[in-house]
């Protein structure tokens, strides 16, 4: 072998590892950066720190995606947005899409497509349905007649008991359809501005999704990764270039 | 023949570690989907053999401060429904793990619970309370006078609210039992 080609390897590896190490530099440093912050998030307080940027909530699907939709009963404003469902400034405790609402007998029955919550005047709910209080099929509205509440799901109305635990179907059930709306812009201001308060992320959660790339989708993942690599080759070629030149 | 094997195996013990990393990365980038593990009505159904007439409790002043001191604040609803045959009670009842809810089934037998099922979990993390090996270990335990529950859970690493969450149902699920 001639004394050549060492020096020739020596070479390629310092030019490699130089290139890399300018390249790497930045994500490395990101690395590091937000591993020590991490590392110190209890004395930092960064799970008390919120984040509410648009873009960081909408990529945890915080800002839902469509318009509000809702509707007025008397001097309440009931409406949902991307699976929430809101009377006036407060959220409602009720899973899935608003169908719409309705007051009866001083309660307000507020209908979404998984379940039916009745509210008392002091905006408690006083029972929440599911599947096994309502029909099958899911609901599609609700609505009031003669004091009853009555819900229409794809095999109709049906009308629900006094204390609302059970219902009675019957063909000739009618009732007006309430249907929802789109809301004003005055509406819609307010509804980001609620649906963006109760959305905020937590800052460490977010530097910890930044750091292991997720927050970027796949490309920030496949950088944290080529980052790793690259730091593996470099160490690598570190060693490589550490035993002192002969002669 | 021997050089080409050593670097192969120097290859291989970075790039085993890398692999994993990266399906870490990937498994863990979906964010709070909520997961239907049973129906309600299916619950009671296969517990009770049929669903029988919706009864429910409508909570007192006094029952509310029992709850409170169980949950740490109000349940959601003031009246909670619960189906009872024979002397088996079928309660669907809901709290928060960290910030969305866990619908859960409990069948209650002679003070006793006999079997619980998560039936919806919402949070992104702590799945783990909706496994058997969990869920059984709440199976036979009962409420001692103080209300609490009289074998704890194990803990999960990483699904500490949830396990918090379904313990505190738990004893929710057997106070009501005996206020029914």
């Amino acid at each position: 072998m001639s004394s050549e080609q060492p020096r020739r390897r020596r070479a390629f590896a310092r030019r490699w590892h130089r290139w890399l190490g300018v390249i790497a530099a930045i994500p490395v440093l990101w690395l590091c950066v937000s591993g020590l912050i991490l590392n110190h998030a209890d004395h930092l307080g960064l799970h008390d720190q919120e984040v509410k940027n648009e873009w960081v909530l909408r990529h945890y699907r915080q800002l839902p995606d469509g318009e509000p939709v809702g509707l007025r009963i008397g001097d309440r404003l009931v409406w949902g947005w991307g699976g929430m469902v809101f009377l006036d400034e407060k959220l409602l405790e009720l899973p899935g899409e608003l169908k719409g609402a309705v007051a009866v007998r001083g309660y307000l029955a507020v209908a979404t497509d998984e379940a039916v919550g009745v509210f008392d005047g002091m905006d408690e709910m006083e029972i929440q349905l599911d599947d096994l209080s309502l029909p099958e099929g899911g609901v599609v509205s609700v609505s009031e007649s003669d004091d009853h509440l009555m819900v229409l799901s794809e095999g109709g109305w049906v009308r629900m008991s006094e204390e609302f635990l059970d219902y009675e179907s019957d063909h000739l059930f009618q009732a007006k359809v309430v249907s929802l709306r789109g809301l004003d812009d005055a509406g819609v201001e307010v509804a980001e501005k609620v649906v963006q308060s109760r959305g905020a992320m937590p800052l460490s959660r977010v530097i910890l999704d930044a750091h292991s790339g997720r927050l970027f989708g796949w490309p920030g993942w496949l950088m944290t990764d080529l980052t790793a690599v690259s730091l593996i080759v470099l160490t690598l070629l570190g060693l490589r270039l550490f035993p002192k030149r002969k002669g | 023949m021997t050089r080409i094997t050593l670097g192969w195996d120097i290859v291989s013990r970075f790039v085993r570690p890398l692999f994993v990393l990266v399906l870490f990365l990937m498994g863990g980038s979906a964010f709070g989907a909520s997961k239907v593990y049973q129906k309600p009505s299916e619950f009671v159904k296969s517990a009770l053999g049929s669903v029988p007439k919706t009864q429910a409790i409508r909570l007192t002043a006094h029952q509310q401060r029992a709850v409170k001191a169980i949950l740490g604040k109000n349940y959601k609803t003031r009246s909670v429904r619960h189906w009872t045959k024979g002397d088996k009670t079928a309660f669907i009842l809901e709290e928060i793990g960290k910030t969305e809810y866990i619908t859960t089934g409990f069948v209650v037998k002679k003070g006793q619970i006999e079997s619980v099922k998560v039936l919806v979990y919402r949070e992104s993390h702590g799945g783990e309370v909706a496994r058997k090996s969990f869920t059984n270990q709440l199976r036979k335990t009962s409420l001692q006078r103080n209300r609490r529950i009289s074998r704890k859970p194990r803990n999960i690493a990483g699904a500490t609210l949830s396990v918090r969450a379904m313990t505190k149902l738990a004893r929710l699920a057997l106070y009501l039992d005996g206020e029914k």
